[in-house]
């Protein structure tokens, strides 16, 4: 009971995900960069395995390379980091005047001249649903005909009109180079300092039962 | 195949059981338990070494070892009681490992052979579903005792059924508490970071973890006996098995695959 008071008021838990070669900065301060992130599944289709292999950095030095699997969680000082998700999102990529690819992902901002954009996503398929991003092969482009949206804010970053192009349209200089597909992995950062106290517990009771057993033993005897 | 053989070993087992309370015992049918425990055992190693894992990883493989282990406790007591075994008890169990496999054998549910998705990829897992099935089945065996306490008239029969039920209450309790609530909560943890979700199989193991503290709490402190002890472990079992098939199919959980 007291380790559960202690989870209720003590623990927080932080979700991110990231997408190879991407970093987040963990509540410890420490920085953890996703190096890379292999899933595989069975022939039926259902999950076999899910990697996350990380570098975790304090003050730029690499402090540990580790992989992190479901039911192997990663402990980086008194945080534990599990493999939690993974979703395959869209990237925006454009192309400036001198050919230079520029990667944006879905909701994120980019400022071209004074105007900011976010990339809000893509529209229905030809089917008229939409595509779920699962349904998409990592690293597939868009058909041409396939229109993006995208979110376009004043000064002030109020929203002010949403764009719909289609690759190689252009928007104040840059060209729209396409959309592809890539894994994130969604790990679970959780701080609970309260699970020791409940394996204590479970001692406890381990060690009540034994002893309720032995006193009783020779009470309930014919 | 070998399940299908168990059913029928362990059926026949059920006709002679009938034949022994209507007249004598059959000789040696009791081994007949044995033998479908040893068959069941040998399905859940087969599948084991098939899907490279311990399986236990959903609804079928958890009721094959289950009525496993119910048919070898049922043999284990009639070798150890010899002569001073209540028939009926074993009856009434190898009644319940029957509607298990009953159930077992239903289309609706999934046979295949499935290596288990990542999160059952763990040894606390193992040790959760074993260790909780062995404790059930203990808790089985103390309801048909307590049936059959109810049923009975006869004051010495009633006592020998009151300690079997005690006996394996006692003794189920403690394996269960450790597989269902301990095992499972230190799974959790290393699976999703969580020791304790308020997952409604979670909730009602808790339940039945709380209805035999309860008959072991009366009995101890109390020192409550007889019909009321009888009842409160009828009751216990019944929320086992709301636990196991009420909750896999009226609530969604992290339980749901089995």
């Amino acid at each position: 009971m007291v380790g559960g008071l202690v989870s209720l008021s003590g623990r927080q838990e932080w979700h991110v995900r990231l997408a190879e070669g991407q970093s987040a900065l963990l509540p410890s301060s420490h920085r953890i960069l996703l190096t890379s992130f292999k899933r595989s599944s069975y022939p039926d289709g259902r999950p076999r395995e899910y990697i996350s292999r990380v570098q975790v950095f304090k003050e730029g030095s690499i402090e540990k390379t580790e992989e992190i699997r479901v039911n192997r969680p990663l402990r980086v000082n008194g945080l534990k980091i599990y493999q939690d998700s993974y979703a395959v999102t869209p990237t925006l990529f454009l192309l400036d005047e001198s050919q230079t690819e520029h990667y944006i992902r879905q909701g994120e901002y980019f400022r071209i001249e004074e105007t900011f954009f976010s990339f809000f996503g893509i529209t229905p398929d030809e089917e008229g649903l939409l595509s779920t991003p699962e349904d998409r092969r990592v690293g597939q482009d868009l058909a041409d005909s396939t229109v993006i949206l995208i979110q376009e804010y004043d000064g002030e970053e109020n929203p002010v009109s949403m764009r719909l192009v289609s690759p190689s349209d252009r928007i104040n200089g840059y060209t729209i180079g396409g959309v592809l597909f890539t894994e994130q992995t969604g790990l679970r950062i959780v701080q609970d300092r309260s699970f020791a106290l409940v394996l204590v517990g479970f001692v406890i009771i381990g060690c009540g039962l034994a002893l309720t057993f032995i006193q009783k033993h020779g009470d309930e005897m014919p | 195949m070998i399940a299908t053989a168990a059913f029928v070993l362990l059926f026949l087992s059920l006709i002679m059981q009938i034949l022994g309370l209507l007249r004598k015992e059959v000789p040696f049918s009791f081994y007949l338990l044995a033998g479908t425990a040893a068959l069941l055992f040998a399905t859940t190693v087969l599948r084991s070494i098939n899907m490279g894992f311990i399986a236990i990883t959903n609804t079928y493989e958890s009721i094959i070892f289950f009525s496993a282990v119910i048919a070898l406790l049922l043999f284990l007591y009639r070798v150890r009681a010899k002569e001073k075994t209540l028939p009926a008890v074993t009856f009434v169990g190898t009644l319940v490992a029957i509607v298990l496999l009953a159930v077992a054998s239903s289309p609706n549910l999934p046979k295949e052979v499935l290596p288990p998705i990542p999160a059952l990829r763990s040894y606390w897992l193992a040790l959760h579903v074993t260790f909780s099935f062995i404790g059930e089945s203990f808790f089985a065996f103390a309801f048909s005792a307590s049936l059959y306490y109810l049923t009975v008239r006869d004051e010495q029969k009633k006592r020998r059924a009151d300690r079997l039920i005690y006996t394996s209450i006692g003794i189920g309790y403690p394996i269960f508490t450790a597989g269902a609530l301990i095992f499972g909560a230190i799974w959790a943890q290393y699976a999703w970071g969580n020791y304790w979700s308020w997952d409604p199989k979670e909730t009602w193991a808790l339940v039945t973890w709380i209805v035999y503290t309860g008959y072991l709490h009366t009995r101890f402190v109390k020192k409550m006996r007889g019909k009321g002890s009888a009842v409160l472990s009828i009751v216990g079992f019944c929320f086992t098995m709301f636990t196991f098939f009420g909750v896999n199919y009226l609530m969604k959980g992290l339980h749901s695959y089995g």
